[in-house]
């Protein structure tokens, strides 16, 4: 079967091209990948890491993922998570601290696993693929009171941020036109449109 | 398996083969050359337009009705004696009264170099095949066709209508030579002979093949260090990665597809 099929256009990024592009990500833009209260994060203009607000006000924390890998489907599952056709998973180490100042509550660190979709983004002109997790699951101990909550919170923002315009996908190649939803199969995300 | 595979069929191929072309901009040629008794300078500039592309395994794109548009400035000179014998006058001597004579000796009109020049402008429609070529050159990969061979160009027409264009400039240059009166013939007739469809062709040929010969257009062309986010400002810096090895071929699995395999590194 052709790449393009009924349309006029292909782009595909391979589990492995989205792995590096992962670790380049993780290399020139740790703000992603580096998130606390303005307490740990004091500037919002900080290239090193992103100023979320405080938990309830009064808890500051701050969370560091280590490089998160990406498998595409077919992939085995990610702890309890299947990964299903369509869907990718991440995996990654997160280190989280909560503070009520003085004290330090806790500094854990835990395993991350996630499954979500990729998703188009045509609008205001973004033309990306965003990617949006489905479901989050936290391999750990049983942990202190808001260490999940504050962990998974840090991890949708984080994948809601992620994004990867067209042209990434065809290495400038051409923009296209999507005709369809992004969509993953054979360890790859594909793209179809036109011109 | 390539880390990034981007494929376009041969519609998209033609719509990006038209970019290209048009990114080919106007081309320019000149130079001079003899044949015959004849020398000629000329100029020539030209764009290119238009064109459908097929696509054959495993790395040929053929453009159809691709459109040459052209226009070339002569300058063609000639010595006159070359193309129409001197005037020889062998002198006469005429009784006027008596014993007094009006003599007029013998002479001879050694015709001189004369310049004509013709500008003309045209388009001419042809096929040809071109084979991918990928390069880099230290910083950017490109992704090129490159012409195989040289097309045949339909260029009789316009010979023939340049050959008339010469015909018809012809004529004021040579009211400015004196005593053309005397040549006795159709010095134009003379000249469009001595030049011919087939010198006026050659000349054509001559000035228009450079055009084509070794032709290529443009498919692709990133930088090695690929852009892959933008900046967003005030803290976000550009991200980039390397594009490590590109590859392009044509495959068919169906249906021709024009392939770029690409592999790449944080």
């Amino acid at each position: 079967m052709s790449w393009t099929q009924n349309d006029h256009l292909f782009a595909a990024l391979h589990e492995s091209g989205a792995n590096d592009v992962m670790a380049a990500l993780y290399a020139q833009r740790p703000r992603w990948f580096n998130y606390g209260s303005w307490l740990f994060v004091p500037s919002k203009l900080s290239p090193n890491a992103t100023q979320l607000p405080p938990f309830l006000n009064f808890v500051h924390w701050k969370a560091h993922f280590t490089l998160p890998r990406l498998q595409f489907h077919p992939a085995p599952p990610a702890g309890s998570l299947p990964v299903a056709p369509n869907q990718f998973s991440l995996t990654t180490q997160v280190t989280a601290t909560l503070l009520v100042p003085p004290t330090t509550l806790a500094t854990v660190s835990l395993g991350l696993r996630a499954v979500g979709v990729p998703v188009a983004n045509a609008a205001q002109k973004k033309m990306s693929v965003q990617f949006t997790a489905t479901e989050i699951q936290l391999t750990s101990p049983p942990l202190p009171p808001f260490v999940s909550p504050l962990v998974t919170a840090a991890l949708n923002f984080a994948i809601a941020g992620f994004f990867l315009p067209y042209p990434a996908f065809s290495a400038g190649a051409f923009t296209p036109v999507l005709s369809g939803p992004p969509t993953i199969q054979l360890d790859r995300l594909d793209l179809r449109g036109n011109l | 398996m390539p880390e990034i595979i981007a494929a376009m069929d041969e519609p998209a191929v033609s719509d990006i083969m038209a970019v290209a072309v048009a990114q080919a901009g106007t081309l320019g040629n000149g130079g001079s050359t003899s044949f015959g008794p004849f020398t000629a300078s000329y100029g020539a500039s030209a764009t290119f337009s238009g064109g459908s592309v097929k696509l054959f395994t495993p790395n040929v794109v053929q453009i159809a009705n691709l459109t040459l548009n052209y226009t070339v400035s002569f300058n063609l000179s000639f010595d006159l004696s070359s193309i129409i014998p001197n005037f020889y006058f062998p002198g006469v001597k005429v009784k006027i009264f008596k014993k007094w004579f009006v003599i007029i000796p013998a002479f001879t009109i050694d015709w001189p170099t004369v310049t004509i020049p013709v500008s003309y402008s045209d388009k001419v429609t042809f096929s040809a095949n071109f084979a991918l070529q990928t390069t880099f050159d230290g910083t950017s990969w490109h992704v090129k066709t490159v012409i195989l061979g040289m097309p045949a160009l339909q260029i009789g027409p316009a010979a023939s209508a340049i050959l008339v264009l010469i015909g018809a400039a012809a004529g004021p240059v040579l009211l400015a030579v004196p005593f053309i009166g005397l040549a006795g013939v159709s010095v134009v007739g003379s000249i469009t002979t001595a030049l011919g469809i087939s010198g006026v062709t050659n000349l054509l040929h001559l000035v228009l093949n450079p055009f084509l010969a070794g032709r290529t257009f443009e498919l692709y062309n990133q930088p090695k260090h690929f852009q892959l986010l933008p900046a967003v400002a005030p803290v976000s810096p550009p991200v980039f990665i390397n594009l490590t090895s590109v590859a392009a071929a044509v495959v068919n699995n169906g249906e021709p597809e024009l392939e770029l395999s690409v592999d790449i590194a944080p």
